[in-house]
C-alpha cells in the first residue's frame, strides 16, 4: 500500500513536539507538508517537507491523505470542517473543539471519514502500565484514583493557553488528557463536581482545577495546580488489593522537545516507576511499560488501511468535550453536576 | 502545692483507654481518680488505684471530683455534660462536642452560666505534624499557602461492629475523623468562604460514611479534607502548597515524643529537603485545661471554636446532601 500523505496545521508545541516527528517517525505515513509561518526552523529539520502558508493549499492537495490540526483551539472546528468537506481524513489535537456542539456537528461533517482526536496520554508509561496493573487484577477494587497534573508557574503568561475565552485555561489543556484517562478506565461517571480557578496575579484564565468525578462506589480527583512547588505527584490510586503512587509525568514530551526521536532506546522509558503499597504497609517496585505515542500514529495508519479501529474514535472524545463543559458549568453554578 | 484537680473519665473504650486516662494520669496537678465503665479487670490492669465506676450519676455525686472528662459515644455528650455541669463539675468532652451544633450551643451556655470550663478535645493541635506545620507557615518558609489537602486515611475494608460506623446522628467518619481535619483548618486559615462535600460509603456491607473529600473555599486558597478507609497507602498526612515551598507529610498519629516521619519541604526551585520535626506532648491539653481551671491561662478549646466545628460538619453533611457548594454563613 502507498503511503498516506500527512499534511500538519500548526508548528506550535504540539505540532513541533508531537505530531511531526511522530509521523515521520511511522512507517506508511509521509509528513508532507506543514502549514506554518515557521519555514526556516521546518526545513531544517524536515528538508523534504513543503511548507505551506495556507491550510487551504493542503485541503486543495488531493495527493494529502490526512490532515492534523494542531493550531489553537479556536480554529480547530473551521479547519477541521474543511478538511473533511475536502474529502480529508482528520486527526485534532486535544481538545477536540471549542464545545461539545462543534464535536457532534463534526462527527456528522465526518461520514465516511477518519475522525479521530489525538489523546496522547493513553500511551504514557505510567498509564499503560496502571492499565497493566488493572487487567492484572493487582489492585483489587479500586475505589479511589488521584490523578494530577500540577506545576509551579507562579507567573501568568500571554500564551494562547492562557488568554481568556471558551476552551482555555488548564482545565481544558491539561484536564482533557486526564479526563480522557479517567474515562478509558473507568467510563463515564455519574456526575461531576468541580472547582475552576484562576489563581495567579494578572491570570484571566483557568489556572487551577479540582475535579471530582462520582460513580457508584469510585471517586476519582482530577487536579491540576500551578502553583505547587511540589509538583510531582501524579497518580494516587487506593484499592482493596493495593495502593499505586506514582510521581514524574511521563518523559516523551521534553524528550521529543529537547531533539529525541521515537526510535530511540531511551524514548518513553520512564525513570521514576511507581510503586504498589500493599495492606500493611510494604512496597513494592512496578516495572513500567514503555511509552509510545506513536503507537497513536500506527494505529491510525491501521484504521485507514482497514486493518484496525480508530485509536480514539471521535466519540470518545466527544464524552471527554461534554465533561470539560460539564466541569465548566458545575464550577460556575457551584453544584454537582449530573452527566 | 496546690491540691491536685481530681478527674473522673467517662467511658473507656477507644477514647478513655488511648487518648485521656493516659495524658490524664501522667499530667502534673491532675489525678486521675475514678474512671466510669464496665471493664474493671482492663482499668485495674492499666490504672491500678483508680476506682472504677458503673454509674456516671456516681462521678457526679461525688464532690471530690472536679473535672469530668466525657469519652463515650457521641449521642450521650450532651447529656453526660450537661448533667455534669449542672453539678459544678467542669467538662471536658470528646470530639465531636455534640451530635448537632444546636445542642453545642445549649451546652456553651450552660457552661457559661455554671461559671464552668467546658473544653473539646480537639487534640490534633498538639500533634508533632501540626506543630511542624504550623511553624513552617509562622516562620514564612512555606509562603502564602495556596492549597492545604489534610488526611486521615486508613486500610480497614471490612466493616467493624462499632459505633463510630452506625449510621444516624454524628454518626460515620465524618464525624469521627472530620472534626480533627476540620478544627486544625480553622484555627490555620479560618471560616471559609463556602463548603462543597462529597461522602460515600465505599466499603461493602457499610452502613454509615466511610469516605469524605470536603473542599473549602477560602478566596485564592483551597482547602480539601480528606479520608479513605480503603487505603493501603494511608500514611499521607498533609500536602501544603505555599508561594514559596511545599510542605509534604506522611506518618500519622505523631501525638507523643519526637516524629519519626519528618516531613519534605519542596521549595520552588525544586531544591527539596527535610523539615524540621518538633516533639509532641500529649499532656499538652490537659496541662492547658489545668491551667485555665486555674485561672492562669485561657481554654485551650473554647466552646465557641468547637461550635464553629460542628457548623461546618453540619453544613458539609447537608452540601453532601444536596449535592451542592454551601455558602458559610458570616
Amino acid at each position: 500500500m502507498a503511503p498516506i500523505n500527512v499534511a500538519l496545521i500548526g508548528y506550535g508545541l504540539a505540532g513541533r513536539v508531537f505530531h511531526a516527528p511522530l509521523i515521520a517517525a511511522v512507517d506508511g505515513l509521509t509528513l508532507a507538508a506543514v502549514v506554518s509561518s515557521r519555514e526556516e526552523e521546518i526545513r531544517k529539520t524536515y528538508p523534504s517537507v513543503a511548507v505551506l502558508r495556507n491550510p487551504q493549499q493542503a485541503f486543495a492537495d488531493p495527493s494529502i491523505g490526512l490532515v492534523v490540526v494542531a493550531a489553537p483551539n479556536d480554529s480547530h472546528f473551521d479547519l477541521a470542517a474543511a478538511a473533511l468537506a475536502h474529502g480529508k481524513h482528520v486527526v485534532i489535537d486535544k481538545p477536540f473543539a471549542l464545545t461539545s456542539a462543534q464535536a457532534r456537528d463534526l462527527i456528522r461533517r465526518a461520514t465516511g471519514r477518519v475522525l479521530s482526536v489525538f489523546h496522547n496520554r493513553r500511551w504514557d508509561s505510567d498509564f499503560l502500565t496502571l492499565k497493566r496493573l488493572f487487567c492484572d487484577g493487582a489492585l483489587g477494587e479500586v475505589v479511589y484514583f488521584e490523578s494530577h497534573f500540577d506545576r509551579f508557574r507562579p507567573e501568568a503568561t500571554q500564551r494562547w493557553r492562557e488568554r481568556a475565552g471558551p476552551a482555555t485555561g488548564s482545565w481544558y489543556d491539561l484536564g482533557s488528557h486526564l479526563l480522557d484517562q479517567a474515562v478509558e478506565l473507568f467510563g463515564r461517571p455519574r456526575a461531576i463536581a468541580a472547582d475552576l480557578a484562576a489563581r495567579r496575579d494578572g491570570a484571566v484564565t483557568t489556572d487551577y482545577f479540582h475535579v471530582v468525578l462520582r460513580y457508584e462506589h469510585l471517586r476519582v480527583v482530577l487536579a491540576g495546580d500551578s502553583l505547587a512547588p511540589a509538583d510531582d505527584v501524579r497518580f494516587i490510586v487506593h484499592g482493596t488489593g493495593a495502593s499505586y503512587i506514582k510521581h514524574g509525568l511521563d518523559t516523551q514530551e521534553p524528550y521529543l522537545n529537547s531533539g529525541g526521536k521515537p526510535g530511540d532506546a531511551a524514548y518513553g522509558i520512564d525513570p521514576r516507576p511507581g510503586y504498589l503499597v500493599l495492606p500493611g504497609g510494604t512496597e513494592r517496585p512496578v516495572t513500567a511499560l514503555r511509552g509510545d505515542y506513536g503507537a497513536y500514529y500506527r494505529g491510525l495508519r491501521d484504521t485507514l488501511a482497514g486493518t484496525a479501529p480508530v485509536p480514539v474514535p471521535a466519540r470518545e472524545a466527544l464524552a471527554v468535550m461534554e465533561l470539560l463543559e460539564a466541569g465548566g458549568m458545575s464550577s460556575a453554578q457551584r453544584r454537582e453536576i449530573v452527566v | 502545692m496546690k491540691q491536685p484537680l481530681n478527674v473522673a473519665v467517662i467511658g473507656y473504650g477507644m477514647g478513655g483507654r488511648v487518648f485521656h486516662a493516659p495524658p490524664v494520669s501522667r499530667t502534673e496537678g491532675l489525678q486521675l481518680a475514678a474512671i466510669v465503665s464496665t471493664r474493671k479487670a482492663e482499668i485495674a490492669r492499666d490504672h491500678p488505684g483508680v476506682t472504677v465506676l458503673t454509674s456516671p450519676d456516681a462521678v457526679f455525686d461525688d464532690p471530690t471530683i472536679d473535672l469530668v472528662v466525657v469519652s463515650t459515644p457521641n449521642a450521650a455528650h450532651f447529656d453526660l455534660a450537661s448533667r455534669a455541669l449542672a453539678r459544678g463539675k467542669h467538662v471536658v468532652v470528646d470530639k465531636p462536642f455534640t451530635t448537632n451544633a444546636k445542642d453545642a450551643r445549649a451546652l456553651a451556655r450552660r457552661a457559661e452560666a455554671a461559671g464552668k470550663l467546658l473544653a473539646v478535645f480537639h487534640n490534633f493541635r498538639w500533634y508533632s505534624d501540626y506543630i511542624a506545620l504550623k511553624h513552617l507557615i509562622d516562620d514564612g518558609t512555606l509562603g502564602e499557602i495556596k492549597y492545604f489537602e489534610s488526611h486521615f486515611d486508613r486500610y480497614a475494608p471490612q466493616v467493624p461492629d462499632a459505633w463510630r460506623e452506625t449510621p444516624g446522628p454524628a454518626g460515620g467518619m465524618w464525624w469521627d475523623l472530620g472534626p480533627h481535619l476540620v478544627d486544625q483548618a480553622l484555627q490555620l486559615f479560618g471560616k471559609p468562604r463556602a463548603v462543597m462535600a462529597d461522602m460515600a460509603i465505599q466499603r461493602e456491607g457499610g452502613a454509615a460514611v466511610d469516605f469524605f473529600h470536603v473542599l473549602l473555599r477560602y478566596d485564592s486558597l483551597r482547602v480539601v479534607l480528606t479520608s479513605c478507609l480503603v487505603a493501603p497507602a494511608d500514611d499521607l498526612r498533609f500536602v501544603v502548597h505555599g508561594t514559596k515551598a511545599s510542605f509534604i507529610k506522611h506518618g500519622i498519629d505523631c501525638r507523643n515524643g519526637p516524629d519519626p516521619h519528618p516531613g519534605t519541604l519542596v521549595m520552588g526551585d525544586g531544591v527539596t529537603k527535610e523539615a524540621p520535626t518538633f516533639r509532641a506532648d500529649d499532656r499538652g491539653f490537659y496541662a492547658a485545661v489545668r491551667d485555665a481551671i486555674a485561672g492562669i491561662s485561657s481554654n485551650p478549646v473554647p466552646p465557641e471554636q468547637a461550635i464553629a466545628v460542628m457548623d461546618l460538619l453540619e453544613l458539609a453533611d447537608r452540601s453532601a446532601e444536596e449535592r451542592c457548594e454551601l455558602d458559610v454563613p458570616a
